[in-house]
């Protein structure tokens, strides 16, 4: 009796500490698209006001007009869209490779792989930098997609996918006539589809993400990937060029619309990957 | 006859490797090798590389803005992995319970983690500003006078910290709730027959099962510490005096800033041997799976 009536309070307070934290994620998301609706000087007005008086596009129009946004986001489209391309092909090749055959200095490759890749980027920024400036392929594509190719995390999703799955496939296969590599791409690859979902989702938002390397690796507007662009608008938006805060305020909601569809889409897969780098430890 | 198919069926497995292992060997291993070398010259974006044996390492030594880098980063580090490990161990275990909406809320929390930090930093930088702030704003409906959060250098970089825990809670929460998940439920059930109450329950059950969790959590949370820079780059650049000038942002200044690279190798090569110990426990971790 008692604990059937402790029942509804207890919920109660669940629910009212998850309401209050929950806000606080979502209202300054609200408080993005309220200011970047507001025309003119409205987005400097103090207190804060959640309605804009009199919402516009201005700020998106002149978003657009100043700035290759378009391009930006393309850019960005590409760089994520690649990499994630190149890492399905490289990390389920070697993920096949360490998970189901045998050969010399396998178990010493791979944790030479796995210590190798998780060396923070930051790290190697310089050498990074200077091996593209000699090529002379800094500001292009190339620079920004090859080192983000193949991936550690992805090698090793992979394979600890590829591994449960019973070797008598191989086997009959093999029986069948066919090739290791007509095994791979036939017979494993479509068993792994949920697996290498996982890495392209998150791989995708990844790269679409990342900061550091493609600002030091691009000079010229139209090559700034969707994040350098966004930052280069702030930095000029807060000198108070450009339309300041508002347009800046609107770019950010152009920025952040492609990451919430593809949240929207592919959660689970998101999801998937964070715990599957996690569980266990 | 045996040998030479299985040598052929080796040679097979390289060809596998290959694309894997020469991204890993010109983009990790050489650069990394690279790195050390250009620790050891003087280099600058208008001068030839000049030999300096250790030069560089003694100038780190004494540099002071090294060393205020270095402090500002372990404090960054203090201040955000115990509170984001507390907040999200928490929230996992409120959203764990079977009621309904949990599935909302967990959205609603992995929400600004899929954001990335330069709209994060946007938005933020509006929140915090002294002048105009949606903050500021709030405190003073409920009669707190304004606070100059970004501008004053005692609470610039607890200000960052407050942004990143906001940022990333999220994400811890996802590995707590896939901890929880391992957690035998006969375990729970059994201590509740007992008479254990829920706090009990969570206090002398969940949290020793979780410690694999808890380890891993940290430990992605110390390598995140170590490699803040869209905050200081973008909201603070480093200021106000130097207060949030972190490893990373120091090392961006020296070396594309000033263009002084092999400066800033050496302040690499430095950092990745203050991280090596986290780096070599996390692939542990990883191995121990």
């Amino acid at each position: 009796m008692n604990r059937l009536r402790k029942m509804p309070m207890k919920n109660f307070w669940t629910y009212f500490i998850l309401v209050l934290l929950g806000s606080t994620m979502i209202v300054p998301f609200i408080a993005m698209v309220s200011q970047s609706l507001k025309p003119g000087s409205q987005v400097l007005e103090y207190p804060f006001r959640w309605i804009p008086e009199n919402p516009s596009m201005e700020n998106y129009r002149m978003l657009f007009k100043q700035n290759p946004i378009m391009r930006w986001t393309l850019n960005s489209f590409i760089v994520a869209g690649g990499s994630t391309i190149l890492q399905l092909i490289t990390c389920s090749l070697a993920a096949y490779a360490f998970s189901r055959t045998s050969f010399p200095g396998k178990d010493i490759l791979f944790w030479m792989m796995m210590s190798m890749l998780i060396i923070p980027s930051q790290t190697t920024l310089v050498p990074l930098f200077l091996l593209f400036s000699k090529l002379n392929l800094t500001n292009t594509y190339t620079a920004l997609l090859l080192p983000t190719a193949s991936s550690a995390f992805g090698i090793f999703l992979l394979k600890q996918f590829m591994e449960p799955i019973p070797k008598d496939y191989d086997e009959a296969a093999s029986l069948d006539g066919c090739t290791r590599f007509q095994f791979y791409s036939k017979i494993l690859l479509p068993m792994c589809k949920p697996a290498l979902a996982v890495l392209a989702t998150f791989n995708f938002v990844t790269q679409w993400n990342d900061f550091l390397y493609p600002l030091i690796m691009t000079q010229t507007r139209d090559m700034f990937t969707l994040q350098i662009g966004l930052s280069a608008l702030q930095a000029s938006g807060s000198r108070g060029e450009m339309g300041g805060m508002g347009v800046v305020m609107a770019g950010a909601v152009w920025g952040f619309i492609p990451t919430f569809i593809l949240f929207l889409l592919l959660q689970k897969y998101l999801v998937e990957g964070v715990s599957s780098a996690g569980i266990k430890g | 006859m045996n040998t030479l198919s299985e040598l052929r069926k080796s040679r097979e497995s390289y060809y596998f490797l290959a694309p894997s292992v020469i991204i890993f060997l010109v983009f990790g291993l050489s650069v990394l090798v690279a790195n050390v070398v250009l620790s050891f010259y003087s280099w600058s974006a208008l001068t030839e590389p000049r030999f300096i044996g250790l030069d560089n390492y003694r100038r780190l030594f004494h540099d002071a803005v090294f060393r205020k880098a270095l402090v500002n980063t372990l404090y960054y580090c203090a201040l955000y992995v115990v509170p984001s490990l507390i907040i999200s161990v928490l929230l996992a275990f409120v959203l764990n319970k079977k009621l309904k909406g949990m599935n909302l809320f967990r959205s609603i929390f992995y929400l600004p983690v899929i954001t990335s930090y330069v709209i994060v930093v946007i938005l933020w930088q509006w929140i915090y500003d002294a002048d105009i702030g949606l903050l500021n704003s709030i405190l003073n409906k409920i009669g707190i006078a304004s606070v100059p959060w970004l501008l004053s250098p005692k609470l610039a970089l607890p200000s960052l910290v407050l942004m990143s825990i906001w940022k990333n809670v999220g994400y811890t929460i996802v590995i707590f709730l896939a901890g929880f998940q391992q957690i035998d439920v006969a375990l729970h059930e059994a201590a509740r027959v007992e008479g254990a109450t829920e706090w009990q329950v969570f206090r002398h059950i969940t949290l020793p099962l979780l410690r694999p969790t808890t380890l891993f959590s940290t430990v992605m949370l110390i390598i995140w510490s170590f490699q803040m820079f869209v905050q200081p780059y973008m909201m603070t650049h480093g200021g106000p005096a130097r207060s949030t000038t972190t490893l990373v942002y120091y090392l961006y200044e020296t070396g594309f800033q000033y263009f002084d690279l092999g400066y800033a190798s050496t302040m690499s090569v430095v950092m990745l041997i203050m991280v090596l110990p986290i780096i070599i426990l996390q692939s542990k971790l990883l191995r121990a799976r």
